[in-house]
C-alpha cells in the first residue's frame, strides 16, 4: 500500500510539499473486542521500541490513563521527554489481524498512533520500498507469534 | 484523490486537534479539539465510521 501524503508547511529543499508517511489504518479494541475505536492513522515506525498512543484513545473504554505503568519516553531531542502509561490493549489490522500488546499512552503525542518494534513488528513482516513513488510498504502476519 | 489533493486537504484543517474524514477520506466531515469533537461533527455529517487523523500543531518533518 502506498505511504500517505501529509503536508509539509514549507517545500522541501526538492520543492516538494508533501511528506510521504508509512500510515495504516487501525482501531484498538478491549480484549472481548466489545469496544472499538474509530479507525485511526497509525504510523508503522520502526525506530519506536514500542507501539505508542495518544491518550485520547484510552476514553472509548473508560481506562484512567493514570492508572497505567507510568514511564517517561525521549526523542532525538535531548532535553524532550514526555510522560507515557502502559496499558494492555488490542490493536485491530485490518478486518482479519488482532494483536494484544503493551502500549504506551500520552497526551503529549502529536500524531495518533505508532506502532514500534515490540508488539507490532514482532507480529508482522513489514517491508518499506523506497525505490517507487510513492514509497509504499506492504506487512504480513507471521505464521508465528511473539506473545508479551 | 491526488496525493497533493490529499495533503492539501489536511492542511486546510485545523492544526493541534483531531481531524474527522469521510469513509473514502475525501474530505473532511469534521474537526475538534478533541477526539469526540471530531467523531460528533462527523456524525453530523452522517459519516458514523470516520477515518481519524491526529494533526500536530505545524506540519512537518519529525523524527518520532
Amino acid at each position: 500500500m502506498p505511504y500517505k501524503a501529509y503536508p509539509l508547511k514549507a517545500p522541501n529543499n526538492l520543492g516538494d510539499k508533501i511528506d510521504w508517511w508509512p500510515v495504516i489504518l487501525v482501531r484498538l479494541t478491549d480484549k472481548h473486542m466489545q469496544t472499538k475505536t474509530k479507525p485511526f492513522h497509525a504510523v508503522v515506525d520502526s525506530g519506536s521500541p514500542m507501539c505508542l498512543f495518544h491518550a485520547e484513545l484510552l476514553k472509548p473504554f473508560g481506562m484512567n490513563l493514570k492508572n497505567g505503568v507510568e514511564d517517561s519516553l525521549g526523542g532525538v531531542g535531548k532535553q524532550v521527554k514526555i510522560p507515557v502509561y502502559y496499558h494492555n490493549i488490542q490493536i485491530l489490522v485490518g478486518a482479519d489481524w488482532c494483536i494484544g500488546v503493551r502500549a504506551g499512552f500520552s497526551e503529549e503525542l502529536s500524531t495518533a498512533g505508532i506502532l514500534g518494534r515490540l508488539g507490532f513488528f514482532d507480529a508482522f513482516r513489514v517491508t518499506f520500498d523506497h525505490s517507487v513513488h510513492p514509497p509504499c510498504l506492504e506487512i504480513s502476519k507471521h505464521t508465528h507469534v511473539v506473545v508479551h | 484523490m491526488k496525493p497533493e489533493d490529499y495533503a492539501r486537504m489536511l492542511a486546510q484543517a485545523p492544526r493541534d486537534g483531531w481531524i474527522a474524514l469521510s469513509e473514502d477520506e475525501t474530505k473532511v466531515v469534521g474537526c475538534g479539539v478533541t477526539m469526540e469533537q471530531a467523531i460528533s461533527e462527523a456524525a453530523e455529517h452522517g459519516v458514523d465510521e470516520p477515518i481519524l487523523v491526529k494533526s500536530p500543531k505545524e506540519w512537518g518533518y519529525k523524527v518520532l
